[in-house]
């Protein structure tokens, strides 16, 4: 059967073409295990992989504040006005100086996402249009009677995003999905890797993703007389991921043997626990997705227990010392209490603390890879 | 007519080599890839379908389909029964009568393609019903899994191996005839997502900006916009401004304009808007002035302004925004480029004439 991969981002810079440093990395990690590791690309060769990006809405959003701020300063010297009047004061500051860096690039955008609806209609139609396009196309381009298998891959952020979609086009929640919706056709499995999909104030999240069609066939039906929209679900969570883990996904339902969550990662290979590479990396991770992106039998259980077996809980050895320290912060963002009310305030502030930490961490070792770009 | 297709059917099955005898014990896993997914099982569906549409083995499932005439989904499912009912003689009575009430199902779905427009364009036929699960080890396969009531299980060791090729060729052939019966609705969502597109692009590019206090205030703003879609009404807020204020006696100024509150009207396709303000200017070195401001579009916001809140033409300022005053300076630069040009023609025509 044809096997089409949709992969989806999370925060941060993230321009088209992103993917090829996810698809890489996956072809690296099944070349791991015969008969794969005879082959260049074995990952690309048996599932198609499409990209979404939807950065750039962000980026359009936040820029032209920068932008018009620095042109306003510009012209306000120019001719001799002072900002001292408050209504003026007003109006300007609320535009920031610069929207570059750690913040505005990366923690803002699930706040500007939660925060704004208009922010997230746009990014949601984006995502909507390459996601049906894609889809629609290799549908049509399936020669014979071949079936179609859509899997989705999502990381932190793209967790939310792609959650929301799903459950948009699923429940058809406007008239236009019908064709593409739950009762029409289903999805093979959603992975999602540092799920966020609960993260925010409750007034602010319009879709509760627990609630949603967004589950697998093995769990109660979403709705009296609907169907569920997946086959499989399958969701990772490492332990010293201070994002995933307050107002964490958790069905408070049984939702069956094609819901498998993923819990006991604890490794450290990089400073950022947070980024995909990083959770891929991990047999636990990459050997499930194989499993029901390709095929069920791709890896055997000896295989997959060898490689767990084998797999070091951190790398580089070297930077042993760095690491402890680090997972004595980590663990310590990870206790944190969080008030619920005022998540994304939170958000942030762990945010800055663990990119702190990251970057005392690479300080203290500088074999340890950073990993920063790919959260 | 089904009778007609039945033995189509059967003789193109025994033509393709297909009906070998079968064991009657459970299948394998391999035995369960190779009816429901590996190449033979599909080349052979390929082959039923085009043998009994167009009775060209050769040419392949997907190709009939696309030369296939739209009034015609009945047949389809017609053909997709008659392969069924010659395979499933003999097998697993659970598995046939789902099967059956799956076919009967898309039989009337199939039926109100061709005689419902609105369907075909709107809904499409459901691929679901037949799409296959492939089994983890020791789990069953299964056919219209979302429905634990009607699905079709099929399971190693256990369901024999004429059961497994009757409901996944079946399977295979209906759900590819559901995808062909889905595509007009298909491209009708890809049209409706692609004008939606066009709205968002021209919302960016000839819309008025939103400050970050006018993002949060527009989106919970509940009737200025649909799920989705870009602001049809745009609420105006503390928004700042360069201008230039034209006045009769008082002279000339640059002015920093604050739109306190305003509203703007967009068309259908967010090209194009109209609106006004309530604001307050600060020209440079002077006292504020308020007054009105008016939005046309990308073309720029005029307004005017009044001193000391007295409402006289010797108090009143004419606010031209920046986009405003360009446009007007290389408007008039043109009509001062043609005038000069018209008026060299005419000194050249006198000087001629002369």
């Amino acid at each position: 059967m044809p096997k089409l991969l949709f992969v989806v981002h999370g925060m941060g810079d993230n321009l088209p073409g992103w993917s090829t440093d996810l698809v890489d990395f996956l072809d690296l990690a099944l070349s791991q295990y015969p008969p794969f590791d005879a082959e260049d690309h074995p990952f690309r060769a048996r599932v198609k992989v499409e990209e979404i990006c939807y950065d750039p809405v962000f980026d359009k959003t936040i820029e032209p504040w920068g932008r018009d701020r620095a042109k306003l300063d510009q012209w306000t010297r120019d001719n001799g006005i002072t900002l001292d009047d408050t209504l003026t004061e007003l109006g300007v500051g609320q535009l920031p100086h610069a929207t570059a860096g750690f913040i505005w690039e990366t923690l803002l955008d699930p706040v500007l996402y939660r925060g704004s609806p208009i922010v997230h209609d746009k990014v949601r139609a984006v995502v909507i249009k390459q996601f049906i396009d894609a889809w629609d196309d290799h549908l049509s381009s399936t020669p014979g009677a071949e079936q179609l298998d859509v899997s989705i891959l999502c990381h932190s952020q793209g967790t939310i995003v792609m959650s929301d979609v799903l459950a948009i086009i699923g429940e058809e929640r406007l008239s236009e999905f019908k064709s593409f919706s739950a009762d029409k056709r289903s999805i093979e499995c959603l992975i999602t890797l540092a799920n966020v999909t609960r993260l925010g104030p409750g007034p602010l999240i319009d879709i509760d993703s627990l609630t949603t069609c967004v589950r697998p066939q093995t769990a109660p039906l979403w709705s009296p007389g609907k169907v569920n929209y997946l086959r499989r679900y399958i969701n990772a969570r490492h332990k010293l991921d201070p994002f995933c883990l307050f107002q964490r996904f958790a069905p408070a339902q049984n939702w069956g043997n094609r819901y498998r969550l993923i819990d006991d990662l604890d490794h450290i290979h990089q400073a950022s626990t947070h980024g995909y590479k990083h959770y891929l990396a991990h047999p636990r991770v990459h050997i499930p997705l194989f499993r029901a992106v390709i095929d069920p039998d791709v890896i055997s259980p000896q295989q997959e227990q060898q490689a767990i077996a084998t797999f070091p809980p951190v790398m580089p050895p070297d930077c042993a010392a760095a690491i402890s320290t680090l997972r004595q912060q980590l663990n310590d963002l990870c206790d944190e209490p969080v008030d619920e009310n005022r998540s994304l305030d939170q958000w942030i502030t762990k945010g800055i603390s663990f990119f702190e930490a990251v970057k005392e961490a690479v300080n203290a070792c500088s074999s340890l890879v950073e990993g920063l770009a790919d959260d | 007519m089904r009778a007609a297709l039945w033995l189509k059917v059967s003789l193109t099955i025994s033509v393709i080599g297909a009906t070998a005898p079968l064991r009657a014990q459970g299948v394998t896993r391999d035995q369960l890839r190779r009816e429901c997914t590996d190449a033979l099982s599909l080349q052979t569906v390929d082959s039923l379908g085009a043998a009994l549409h167009r009775r060209t083995p050769n040419q392949s499932w997907s190709r009939m389909l696309a030369a296939w005439s739209p009034a015609d989904y009945s047949a389809l499912g017609d053909s997709v029964r008659a392969l069924w009912d010659t395979l499933a003689s003999g097998i697993d009575s659970t598995a046939a009568a789902r099967m059956i009430r799956l076919l009967a199902r898309q039989r009337t779905e199939l039926s109100r393609l061709d005689s419902d427009h609105g369907f075909l364009v709107k809904e499409g036929a459901t691929a679901r019903w037949f799409e296959i699960t492939t089994g983890d080890p020791g789990e069953p396969w299964l056919v219209n899994g979302a429905e634990p009531d009607s699905a079709v299980a099929l399971t190693e060791g256990q369901t024999a191996l004429p059961t497994v090729r009757a409901v996944c060729w079946t399977a295979l052939l209906a759900r590819k005839v559901a995808d062909f019966g889905g595509r007009d609705a298909r491209a009708q969502t890809r049209r409706v997502l692609a004008a939606r597109a066009r709205r968002w692009d021209n919302f960016e590019r000839y819309g008025y900006s939103l400050t970050p206090l006018e993002l949060l205030l527009n989106g919970w703003c509940g009737f200025c916009r649909g799920m989705l879609e870009p602001p049809r009404i745009q609420l105006i807020a503390v928004h700042v401004l360069p201008t230039y204020a034209v006045r009769d006696e008082l002279g000339n100024r640059t002015a920093l304009t604050t739109e306190v509150a305003g509203i703007l009207f967009y068309n259908q396709a967010r090209s194009f808007h109209v609106g006004f303000s309530y604001a307050y200017s600060l020209p440079a070195e002077e006292r504020r002035e308020s007054g009105w401001v008016v939005h046309v579009s990308k073309i720029g916001q005029l307004g005017i302004t009044f001193r000391d809140n007295t409402y006289t033409r010797e108090n009143a300022s004419l606010l031209l925004s920046a986009d405003l005053y360009r446009f007007i300076e290389n408007w008039s630069g043109r009509i001062r480029e043609e005038r000069d040009a018209i008026a060299k023609g005419i000194q050249k025509l006198r000087g001629g004439q002369n």
